[in-house]
């Protein structure tokens, strides 16, 4: 039996928000916590999360509509074929305007939210709203000025058109990473810093660590992701991101962390490291490798990170430009070592941070912290 | 093939992964000590090993005392399945 998902309240005085986004398709299989669509106002935004495992049935409601608090989001079902309650069909399905008007489609969807534009002022070719569509209407009304604004406009993504294929749907951990790169493109305005490393020291101070616990694997790139967890919670401005029109400085450090197992990329998340010391966190970090090498991440630990760490240095990287994940200020990237030098870069969003003072903090994560060199462990 | 030989292959095939020119590996080398592979490589090769002995290592059992080298390994895998 289809379930609703309500449209959240966003802010206090707000009854009405604005449908700005989704994240999935209909049809598509979601786990509990995935990120399914965006709502917001002209305060803030906020992500609607699927309440329980199943399927998206369908959407109530177009990109870009405004929609009544409360309201019906989204149908969820145990089965992708359910049919959704007649008085509430899907958006997808649903004639939204004219007479001779269609739904649009995601790609559609996806670019009213960019251009800030609403479905129902925008002819169909078609039975569908098409992204051709809106693009040609983009050209035709926006002025220059607001054009400025919307980069998606002037160069429309080359494959807005596709050749014939098959839909394959994207797992959690896929769609975590969509989200990633889609921000970054569309929200941060993100700068670029490197700076060198002499990995000596980083590499006698992970030497005494593993010998000191016994650890099967160096402790090298855990140890400098726990240095980054320690200056966020010496300097919390590393540690927030944009909200509105104030910074959002996050209360706990949830180190993001980048693995690869085979072509698989993603990001965990060291939830509340600020409160772990180093070997706990060593531990911890281990342990959620092991679970993504698996396969069997959750969405709880693949999301909600506040800065973050990677790095490229097995596949001898001598330069790594990552991408911010979103709502964050700061992810730091680490290097291959050649002739004992490495390179320490970092992705900001340069809204809440200069280069200047991420320059600093990479230069105090260069080196292990005053007295933690090559020190023998101090026993817990 | 015995179960150490097979380790050893395991333990080639994920140097020649990362680029890293296999080379001769006893079955008392320190793995971690070899060159041959990374962290990453190592957590790999424990995963591969729990699959295919169908055995579970518990994570405080991730130590060089319990699968430092192959001949830990074989010891660990039938320690856990005796």
């Amino acid at each position: 039996m289809p379930t609703a998902i309500l449209t959240p309240r966003v802010n206090n005085n707000d009854d009405l928000v604005r449908f700005s986004r989704t994240y999935v398709e209909p049809g598509a299989g979601v786990r509990k916590g995935d990120i399914i669509a965006e709502i917001e106002t002209d305060k803030a935004s906020v992500t609607v999360e699927a309440e329980a495992d199943g399927y998206l049935l369908g959407f109530v409601h177009a990109v870009g509509e405004t929609i009544p608090v409360g309201s019906t989001l989204a149908w969820m079902g145990s089965d992708p074929r359910e049919a959704v309650p007649e008085e509430a069909a899907p958006a997808e399905i649903a004639v939204t305007g004219g007479a001779a008007r269609g739904a649009p489609t995601l790609k559609a969807s996806l670019l009213l939210a960019r251009l800030g534009l609403n479905a129902v002022d925008i002819p169909a070719s078609g039975e569908r709203l098409t992204a051709e569509d809106v693009l040609r209407f983009a050209d035709r009304h926006r002025s220059p000025a607001a054009a400025d604004n919307a980069p998606a406009a002037r160069s429309p993504e080359p494959a807005l058109e596709l050749a014939p294929g098959r839909r394959v749907p994207l797992d959690v951990v896929e769609r975590g990473m969509l989200r990633t790169v889609r921000w970054h493109r569309d929200s941060a305005v993100a700068g670029y810093v490197e700076v060198d490393v002499d990995t000596a020291a980083w590499d006698a101070r992970a030497a005494a660590f593993q010998q000191r616990h016994g650890l099967l694997m160096s402790p090298l790139l855990p140890l400098l992701a726990y240095r980054l967890v320690e200056l966020a919670r010496e300097t919390p401005k590393i540690n927030s991101t944009i909200a509105g029109d104030a910074r959002h400085e996050y209360s706990a450090v949830n180190l993001g962390f980048t693995i690869q197992s085979g072509s698989r990329l993603a990001l965990l998340s060291v939830r509340d490291a600020g409160s772990m010391d180093a070997k706990a966190f060593v531990d911890a970090l281990s342990a959620l490798m092991r679970r993504g090498m698996k396969n069997r991440l959750t969405a709880d630990e693949t999301s909600d990170v506040t800065i973050s760490f990677s790095s490229m240095a097995r596949w001898q990287v001598r330069r790594h430009v990552p991408v911010l994940p979103p709502f964050t200020a700061l992810i730091v990237a680490h290097t291959h070592e050649r002739n004992g030098v490495a390179a320490l870069g970092a992705s900001y969003d340069h809204r809440v941070l200069t280069g200047g003072e991420v320059a600093a903090i990479l230069n105090r994560l260069a080196g292990p912290a005053p007295g933690q060199d090559a020190a023998p462990e101090p026993t817990a | 093939m015995t179960t150490s030989d097979a380790i050893r292959q395991k333990i080639q095939d994920l140097a020649r992964d990362l680029g890293r020119s296999p080379r001769p590996v006893t079955d008392d080398d320190v793995l971690p000590q070899t060159g041959l592979l990374d962290s990453a490589a190592i957590l790999e090769l424990i995963l591969w090993v729990e699959t295919e002995y169908d055995i579970e290592v518990p994570q405080e059992d991730f130590t060089l005392d319990n699968l430092g080298s192959i001949r830990q390994i074989v010891a660990y895998i039938d320690s856990r399945r005796a």
